[in-house]
């Protein structure tokens, strides 16, 4: 064999391979969609990215961005503009900042504690491990096919509700439970609880079904009932990653319970909303600092947190 | 062309003079003296934490002594820029005990990967993405020299352990290098397969004209394949000697655990 | 985790929840609607099983079919979310690499030639700033920078674009930087062995082990992005929130569930395909 023939060969042998190399043709179209997605997206005439910078617009920004200043630096205090800066910001604070975003922390805190509690209580039905009228045991007594339906039935039905609720955002169940609860804070708390239960929920489920069973099963054999078993291994073993979870979904709370005010119950983002129809512009940039800072503060205690749970786990 | 492939040159030989590392302040290698000639086969035995992984690093230049000299291939590491040490790198192709190849890529890219310390980030961005024909063409011949080419295209992590080692192996083959270092390569392997790879190490770094010089801790391989042994304790060489003149008691000494 | 110790996290967590709940003055009685508000809920929640197919109210002749309007209202949905996360990860990949501590892993033995010297100075300097930069992205709320465009520019779709783009860019920056880091470094460390550059060990020993659950999590973001896309709406863009409150106010509740359901479709698609292709790119992962 010569040396051309022998590279033709192996030319022919790597050709062969490379057409029967195994691929995920789901994963490059799926690339191949995204990107056409997005490209068509950004070509489509209602996104002109030239009219946002148009003459007149920019004339509009830079009053606007003037306007942003507080109001006493606007009528010249060229001097001491920091003091009365300070001083201003600090009225603001006395004035509404304190309890608005007192109110928006309280509003994400008692969301999460509720959707806590009741994800908890979720995980338990919508696991499929959990499933089956004899979870963790090997060999089940022969179980009546009604009673294992039944059972495989109600997880499905739970984990249906938890994708029905996930799928809703926050602002839309703030939106329709205003309607029919009336003004207050209980639709904006329960509006978080169900967008949060849904995706918690199932994070949770999740956790259930990924724990090894033997401690479980091992309970089981003692012949401890379902809920034994759920109180003496289940919630202790899944404990520190639902923790993980649940301080993860708060910092993302914080965030909401910023903008949910602008539907009319006072709060950050009602004062965000209510200046700028004032046209204040100066207060509204400052609730909107305000509201930065607040979740600054909730992604760092959310990471000190679950630093912690890592830590102790 | 985006690969510089020049001839594997001539192989290289190894020179250290005092070498002392420490980790804390445990001497991981204290003072050692060591020659390898070029094209030489040396095994590296002793017990676990012995120190014969970081020798390796050195030998490889991963690694800085704080004190001594490392000649290899007759140029004084310590004087190198870092760019002129990654060209010495480049050059020895070290197996790692644990393979460290990436386990979603095909094969072929890890392979390819062998091949970054000579060529440019722009050259080494075309092997990643387009690579040249003739380059897959090397890398099938090179599996086909360690007997996985129909792998070639396979995901690195469908492979079983053996196969991966020979992924790895070829990928310090496609370094064009001037030496093999590899760590522990039998470690993870049943007895049939260990000898088939010493023998697979072997005759690559015959038929190429490399120096070979392999950690081992089967004392059994080490015996039956390699002409020359090191024996490394606690940091120190204990013994360095053509293997026919070695005999049962210099091994139990090696690995007496009372005696220092 | 101690008995004692998890007793104790469970009981601060209540004991925090109290707090909130008497600092908002939450009383479970508040929970019963009026009577105004449950023949509201009774109206609303009759018609989940019947969604309007046509207009409840007289349009001008020539007005679209409920049914187009609604596929009309998605296909703005969507737009709008995949030019604003197409945006967030271009974006979200270059911060992401700036703000991981992989990225500068291998820099650090750089050190001896101008630009190697030059970036050990700068690295830490650029993590830095990336790490502040991504936090401040993430901190403001889309729906906080929608009002702020509105008011500085009024309504146009390239700013509803920019607003969901930029908290969503901190987030996929965050979220990129994490995995980048947490990704198994051996393979780079034997790159370096074989004498790579730093550029070089990224690229092929640091990044290919990352991308699989990079790109997972960005398509699992397209679904979020859709949820923002669809609220903005409330605020005059052209995306389904929009419709949603139009009807709802006009208490055309047929009509508001198919908003609704057309929302519930868009996310629910994004979802099983996001969670399909996380099957096939991250085998036994949990999201």
């Amino acid at each position: 064999m010569t040396d051309s023939e022998r590279i033709s060969g192996r030319a022919e042998a790597v050709h062969r391979l490379h057409a029967a190399r195994p691929r995920s043709r789901f994963a490059r179209w799926s690339g191949i969609a995204f990107v056409g997605l997005v490209a068509v997206a950004w070509t489509s005439p209602a996104l002109r990215p030239g009219d946002f910078l148009s003459p007149r617009r920019l004339a509009n920004l830079r009053r606007f961005l003037g306007e942003l200043v507080p109001y006493p630096l606007q009528q010249g205090e060229g001097e001491n503009a920091a003091r009365v800066a300070v001083a201003w910001s600090l009225d603001m604070l006395g004035d509404k900042g304190w309890s608005a975003a007192g109110t928006s922390l309280a509003l994400s805190v008692a969301a999460i504690v509720l959707v806590g509690a009741l994800a908890a209580v979720c995980m338990l039905v919508a696991a499929r491990t959990l499933a089956t009228p004899e979870p963790y045991v090997e060999s089940p007594r022969t179980p009546s096919r009604l009673r294992q339906r039944a059972w495989r039935a109600l997880a499905a039905g739970t984990r249906a509700v938890l994708v029905f609720l996930r799928s809703i955002p926050e602002y839309i169940w703030a939106f329709l439970l205003l309607a029919i609860l009336g003004p207050g804070v209980w639709p904006l708390v329960l509006a978080l609880a169900l967008h949060n239960l849904g995706i918690l929920g199932k994070l949770d489920a999740e956790v259930v079904e990924n724990l090894d069973p033997a401690p479980m099963a091992a309970l089981r054999g003692l012949g401890a009932g379902r809920l034994q078993i759920a109180t003496a291994a289940i919630l202790p073993l899944s404990l520190p990653r639902l923790l993980l979870f649940f301080f993860y979904r708060w910092e993302t709370c914080v965030r909401e319970a910023t903008v949910l005010g602008m539907l009319g119950v006072v709060s950050l983002g009602y004062w965000i909303v209510d200046s700028r129809a004032r046209n204040h512009y100066d207060e509204m940039f400052f609730f909107v600092l305000l509201g930065a800072a607040l979740v600054l503060l909730g992604d760092l205690l959310s990471a000190v947190a679950r630093t912690l749970v890592r830590r102790a786990s | 062309m985006s690969v510089e492939s020049g001839s594997a040159g001539p192989a290289a030989g190894f020179r250290l003079e005092s070498v002392t590392v420490s980790f804390g302040s445990v001497a991981a290698l204290d003072a050692i003296d060591l020659e390898i000639a070029r094209g030489e086969a040396v095994g590296l035995v002793g017990p676990s934490g012995a120190g014969k992984t970081t020798l390796l690093r050195v030998l490889n230049g991963t690694l800085r002594p704080e004190n001594g000299t490392v000649e290899v291939g007759g140029v004084d590491l310590g004087s190198l820029s870092e760019s002129r040490l990654r060209q010495v790198r480049s050059r020895i192709g070290t197996i790692h005990q644990d393979l460290r190849l990436v386990p979603n890529l095909r094969v072929v890219r890890n392979v390819l990967s062998g091949a970054l310390g000579r060529t440019s980030l722009a050259g080494s961005l075309r092997l990643l993405f387009l690579p040249p024909r003739r380059e897959v063409l090397r890398v099938h011949e090179l599996l086909e020299r360690v007997g996985i080419e129909d792998k070639l295209f396979e995901r690195t992590d469908r492979l079983s352990g053996g196969q991966r080692q020979r992924v790895a192996i070829a990928r310090a083959l496609y370094q064009e290098p001037t030496a093999l270092l590899p760590d522990e390569p039998i470690s993870s392997l049943d007895p049939a397969r260990a000898r088939d790879t010493m023998e697979l190490l072997l005759r690559l770094s015959r038929d190429d004209g490399l120096t070979l010089c392999a950690s081992l801790h089967d004392l059994d391989i080490a015996r039956t394949f390699l002409p020359r042994l090191v024996g490394l304790r606690a940091g120190r060489i204990v013994f360095d000697r053509p293997t026919a003149e070695l005999s049962d008691e210099d091994f139990r000494r090696l690995y007496d655990l009372e005696g220092d | 985790m101690l008995v004692g110790a998890r007793g104790l996290v469970l009981g601060t967590i209540a004991l925090v929840g109290l707090w909130a709940a008497w600092e908002l003055g939450l009383d479970p009685r508040d929970l019963i609607p009026g009577s105004g508000g449950l023949a509201l809920a009774g109206e609303l929640f009759s018609r989940a099983f019947s969604p309007a197919w046509t207009y409840e109210s007289a349009v001008p002749e020539g007005t679209v079919p409920l049914p187009l309007k609604a596929l009309e209202a998605a296909r703005v949905t969507v737009m709008l979310a995949a030019a604003a996360l197409g945006l967030s990860v271009v974006v979200g990949l270059f911060l992401g690499l700036a703000a991981s501590t992989a990225t500068w892993v291998g820099s650090a033995h750089g050190g001896r030639c101008a630009w190697g010297r030059c970036l050990n100075v700068t690295s830490p300097a650029i993590y830095g700033v990336s790490r502040v930069f991504i936090a401040l992205l993430r901190s403001v709320h889309e729906l906080i920078w929608a009002v702020l465009f509105l008011a500085a520019f009024g309504v146009g779709q390239f700013s509803a674009v920019l607003a969901i783009a930029i908290p969503y860019s901190g987030t996929l920056a965050k979220v990129f930087s994490e995995m980048l880091d947490e990704a198994p470094r051996d393979a780079a460390e034997a790159l370096r062995s074989a004498g790579a550059s730093p550029a070089q060990i990224f690229l092929f020993g640091l990044l290919p082990q990352a991308l699989p659950d990079m790109t997972a999590y960005a398509f699992y973001r397209f679904e979020c992005a859709l949820r923002s896309s669809a609220v903005l709406g409330f605020f005059g863009y052209p995306t389904l929130g929009y419709y949603l409150a139009a009807s709802f106010e006009n208490l055309h509740y047929g009509e508001v569930w198919t908003y609704l359901y057309t929302l519930l479709g868009l996310v629910l698609l994004a979802d099983a395909w996001s969670g399909a292709l996380r099957r096939r790119l991250v085998p036994g992962g949990v999201r």
